[in-house]
């Protein structure tokens, strides 16, 4: 098994455990099935919204494995339709909200914002 | 007891009933509209492919139409954007212009159907016309369009219930 590889598995096995950081999520792909996954939600401060200078959003740093079964491959993202279902803030009702950008990938992880 | 609304708020809403046509599922506009939003105070709406964010902008007196008597009558030019948000699949083999471009006149059609007194909304107004559009510039790229609004209306200088000729 190379340095690669445990890489990748420390991702799925380590820094997405349900156990530690991360928390459960659905994901809502443009086109197929959804599916669970697990991600490490950073719930960031309202952000001023792109459209309108005067209102504001909440804005949400999604850290995923880059994986097909717990996680989200980097080949299937797509940032036109693409949703992830979480609890804007903790203890309430989960919704959707659409995956806006791909802040940084990589063979392990993906970083991902969603408003 | 039915809520009244002042004579700007009756604008709006007669404005985001057209816009709404777009999204109902007899829609014939060749833009497939989402939905039509108009924003609660910390947004709860995710951005989605041809959604309209409807938002009151700014309000400024037009001294011009201000009419003398008694109520005086003040005249009002209210900016209302429409966010046209176009985020197409990465696999959608259209460009990009040719979405937007589609999208806003769709939208142009819908808001000005009744063609001879759309800019009245109803008799609420007394003008209306579009103003310069922008780009909804997301720092992850274009994220569609913005197309301002203008509309004049004039009400009683201290009642902004009643609508003035």
């Amino acid at each position: 098994m190379t340095l690669h590889d445990i890489i990748q598995q420390d991702a799925v096995n380590v820094f997405c455990n349900l156990s530690d950081f991360a928390e459960s999520a659905v994901y809502y792909p443009h086109t197929g099935e959804a599916r669970t996954i697990n991600v490490v939600n950073i719930r960031e401060a309202l952000q001023i919204s792109p459209d309108d200078g005067d209102n504001v959003t909440p804005l949400f740093e999604i850290h995923v494995a880059n994986n097909g079964v717990t996680g989200i491959l980097s080949s299937e993202l797509n940032l036109g339709g693409d949703m992830i279902e979480f609890s804007l803030r903790v203890g309430k009702t989960a919704s959707k909200r659409s995956v806006t950008k791909l802040l940084s990938h990589d063979e392990g992880m993906l970083v991902l914002e969603c408003r | 007891m039915p809520v009244v609304y002042p004579v700007i708020e009756r604008i709006a809403q007669e404005l985001y009933t057209r816009l709404s046509v777009l999204a109902e599922d007899t829609s014939t506009a060749e833009t497939k509209v989402s939905e039509v939003i108009r924003p609660k105070r910390f947004e709860d709406y995710t951005p989605k492919h041809l959604q309209i964010v409807m938002k009151l902008g700014a309000s400024a007196i037009v001294p011009e139409l201000m009419c003398p008597g008694n109520p005086p009558a003040i005249a009002r030019e209210q900016t209302i954007n429409l966010h046209l948000h176009v985020m197409p699949s990465e696999l959608d083999a259209n460009p990009l212009d040719e979405l937007e471009q589609q999208f806003i006149a769709d939208v142009i059609d819908a808001v000005t159907t009744t063609q001879n007194d759309w800019h009245t909304f109803g008799g609420l107004a007394i003008d209306a016309e579009w103003r310069d559009q922008e780009d909804i510039a997301g720092d992850g790229g274009p994220d569609g369009i913005t197309l301002p609004i203008a509309i004049t209306y004039r009400t009683d200088e201290g009642n902004p219930y009643n609508v003035r000729a």
